[in-house]
């Protein structure tokens, strides 16, 4: 069982969860209170020696279900090895329907027997990844939702609530055909070997290039509750720096209450200036995920940097300054998307021509007291670079920064020109992770 | 370990007693605290705001008849605040006193720095309580990371020190609930002492339980549709979800209204128990096809 455990506690480790001797003392230590012979008690009992964090859960959830497995299924209720011969004879049409009916009734054991009639079905021609892909293919969710949302003889108050139900029950059967599928690889290739293959790069190291559609939403809330913790520690942070010199006026005061002993020091209020930030965003396909979360991270700092200008380009440059202020983030950022003015000829980046249009319009926007922030990959699609204009800004800002969403062994090959910018910038850091952009963002602020 | 007689024998026990102070727990929560119990470590409990991170610590309190002492935390909360601190408005009377008698300085500091004039905190309140008590350090997130640092010793050895008085050490280890709402990464040297538990959402046979029982004047089908539509209302991106204490809210004062049945027109006249913000409220509403408000509140 010792054995067992150090296996499952090294993959969680190289899965970013700290373990550390002592939570593996405590965990051997739990280990003589928990009873075995309950699944789900042992699984959480594990887990509250073992992780530290929600994310660590996701992980653990996982692994555990690889290294301890049921033997029999004993925590699912109804008796799956035996898939009764009717679900292995209906057609395909057959099969989809009897799913659907599944998912309208919302029974989790019945939705688990059929998703093994599918993989079964399926697992002739494919197998591990390929299948979970095939099999999602099969079942084809899109449609699925179509057609759940579709209810006869149900008034518009109950298909209204339904519609919003709708998208849980797919999900729970996606979870449900990830978890199949796994159980079926690790009877194959052992746990250990599945574990490598399926660990995740936690969210905040994805490189944003990397993170899929699917994976936007996630991202977003990580991004929001990073920005709430950065939010605190530089509040915190910026009230220690505050304290001044000792105020004797207020300190004499203070000390009538003992008497005139001056047992309570009072010091000064010191104010620290907060930068005026103009950020500078390409929003064009290649780059558009990253910059959409650093306006994120940004607007959702307000009470660090109450001055922000906003501008948008792909090869012309808009402002959007005010729709970002007066809806609330999460929203704000598709909508200046859609209502910005940043395309003029093609739609391919043009840096050169954004920048000068920059340069025309809002020139004024830049003082000796702001930071500009450029975010972008440089990639110019072979046009004039014009790198004069961000030499002019420089001059007038206080300090010229650029964020760069590719890998610095990336840099000026093909048609990126960021040598020609960084030439006229305090600093360009490479930044393509949720951390990266974290610590960036909070060395500024 | 001494003085740590366990106070439950096994996790089905802990399921059963919290039921019987009508607080629901899964398996997983009862885990956690049959652990904590048992090791005799604190247990940090996790999660979003109102799932009931504050209500187990008190159910546990009156499931086992341990008195509860509570700190709540703030930003700026300091030992003098949550340990001890000297009454010195009675030490300097006390000074004042013996002046006129003219007596030693030894003799005034030994007399002014002994238990008259000390003011006992929940912390050390926790330690020195001839019975055991369950100790619930509250929002533990909104404290500076000295005070963190400060609980630690504490926390692992369950003693304090005080310079004048000499080292104490609980005749009783408490057991200790901390609860955060994560509003900050806590220290790792603090979360490495403690058990830990996140508290989410419940699943749907569980909330219903949770609302009937906290509840039970409430019709059964309209605990059926009002898990249901808080449920969906969760998947929603809002600004603040509704969590359990929203949806037993919501119960109490669909009874209070007497309401029969929860349609378009009940949901759409109660909903702003349940949702706090108006963009909220709009949304809910745009999902759910609400007639439009015909008053405004």
């Amino acid at each position: 069982m010792l054995a067992r455990l150090q296996a499952f506690a090294d993959k969680l480790r190289q899965a970013g969860v700290p373990i550390s001797n002592h939570e593996m003392l405590v965990t051997a230590e739990a280990l003589g209170y928990l009873d075995f012979s309950d699944r789900e008690s042992f699984k959480w009992g594990l887990a509250s020696a073992m992780c530290r964090a929600p994310g660590h859960l996701e992980v653990f959830s996982t692994l555990f279900d690889l290294f301890f497995a049921p033997e029999s299924n004993v925590d699912i209720d109804v008796d799956l090895d035996t898939i009764p011969p009717e679900l292995a004879e209906l057609d395909d049409a057959d099969l989809l329907e009897t799913i659907l009916k599944a998912l309208r009734e919302g029974r989790d054991g019945e939705l688990r027997r059929l998703a093994r009639a599918v993989l079964d079905r399926l697992a002739a021609e494919a197998s591990g990844g390929f299948l979970l892909y095939r099999a999602l293919r099969f079942l084809d969710l899109d449609r699925l939702l179509q057609r759940l949302e579709e209810r006869e003889g149900v008034d518009e108050w109950e298909r209204a609530l339904w519609r919003m139900e709708v998208k849980t029950r797919l999900d729970r059967l996606r979870q449900i055909l990830e978890q199949e599928v796994r159980r079926r690889m690790v009877a194959d290739r052992g746990a250990e070997d599945v574990a490598d293959r399926i660990l995740r790069v936690p969210l905040e190291e994805r490189d944003f290039a990397t993170i899929t559609s699917d994976e936007v939403s996630e991202v977003r809330r990580a991004v929001v509750s990073l920005a709430r913790r950065l939010s605190t520690r530089l509040q915190k942070l910026r009230k220690q720096g505050a304290r001044g010199r000792l105020d004797m006026r207020k300190t004499f005061r203070k000390s009538l209450g003992t008497g005139g002993t001056m047992i309570d020091p009072q010091f000064k209020v010191r104010s620290k200036s907060r930068p005026d930030l103009v950020l500078l965003c390409d929003v064009s396909g290649s780059v558009a995920a990253f910059t959409r979360f650093t306006l994120l991270l940004v607007a959702c700092l307000q009470l660090q940097f109450p001055r922000i200008r906003s501008f948008l380009f792909i090869d012309t440059v808009d402002e959007v300054t005010e729709t970002l202020k007066t809806t609330d983030p999460a929203d704000a950022i598709p909508k200046a998307l859609q209502i910005a003015n940043v395309v003029w000829l093609d739609g391919h980046s043009d840096y050169g021509h954004s920048f000068k249009q920059f340069h025309d319009r809002y020139l004024e926007a830049v003082n000796d007291r702001t930071h500009v922030l450029v975010l972008g990959d440089a990639r110019s699609n072979y046009r004039n670079p014009e790198a004069w204009v961000l030499k002019d800004v420089r001059d007038q800002a206080k300090r010229v920064w650029w964020l760069n969403p590719e890998s610095q062994q990336h840099w000026d090959t093909g048609d990126s020109v960021m040598s020609a910018y960084a030439e006229h910038c305090d600093a360009v850091h490479e930044c393509r992770n949720l951390r990266q952009l974290a610590g960036f963002i909070e060395r500024l602020a | 370990m001494a003085g740590n007689a366990s106070r439950f024998s096994s996790v089905k026990e802990v399921i059963a007693r919290l039921r019987q102070v009508d607080y629901i727990a899964d398996t997983r929560v009862a885990t956690a605290v049959y652990l904590a119990d048992r090791l005799g470590k604190p247990l940090l409990i996790e999660g979003p705001a109102g799932v009931g991170k504050t209500e187990l610590a008190k159910s546990v309190s009156a499931s086992t008849d341990l008195k509860l002492v509570r700190l709540q935390c703030y930003e700026g909360l300091d030992e003098a605040r949550a340990l001890y601190e000297w009454n010195y408005r009675k030490q300097l009377l006390r000074i004042q006193a013996d002046e006129a008698r003219e007596h030693h300085w030894e003799e005034i500091e030994e007399s002014i720095f002994d238990e008259p004039f000390l003011l006992e905190r929940p912390l050390l309140h926790a330690i020195r309580a001839a019975d055991p008590v369950v100790l619930l350090v509250d929002e533990i997130d909104r404290t500076e990371f000295e005070f963190e640092a400060f609980l630690l010793e504490l926390l692992s050895d369950f003693q304090v020190t005080i310079p004048e008085l000499g080292t104490m050490k609980a005749r009783n280890i408490p057991m200790v609930f901390l609860t955060s709402n994560a509003t900050r990464e806590l220290s790792e040297a603090l979360k490495r002492r403690c058990l830990y538990l996140h508290l989410d959402y419940p699943d749907s046979e569980r909330e219903r339980e949770i609302v009937l029982t906290r509840v039970p004047q409430l019709p059964e089908s309209i605990a059926d549709q009002l898990v249901r539509l808080i449920r969906a209302m969760r998947q929603l991106e809002l600004k603040k979800r509704p969590s359990i204490s929203e949806s037993i809210d919501w119960a109490r004062t669909l009874v209070e209204l007497g309401v029969e049945t929860l349609d378009e027109t009940t949901t759409q006249e109660t909903l702003n128990v349940v949702l706090k913000y108006r963009q909220d409220l709009e949304r809910v509403a745009q999902q759910l096809k609400l007639p439009p408000s015909p008053h405004h509140n």
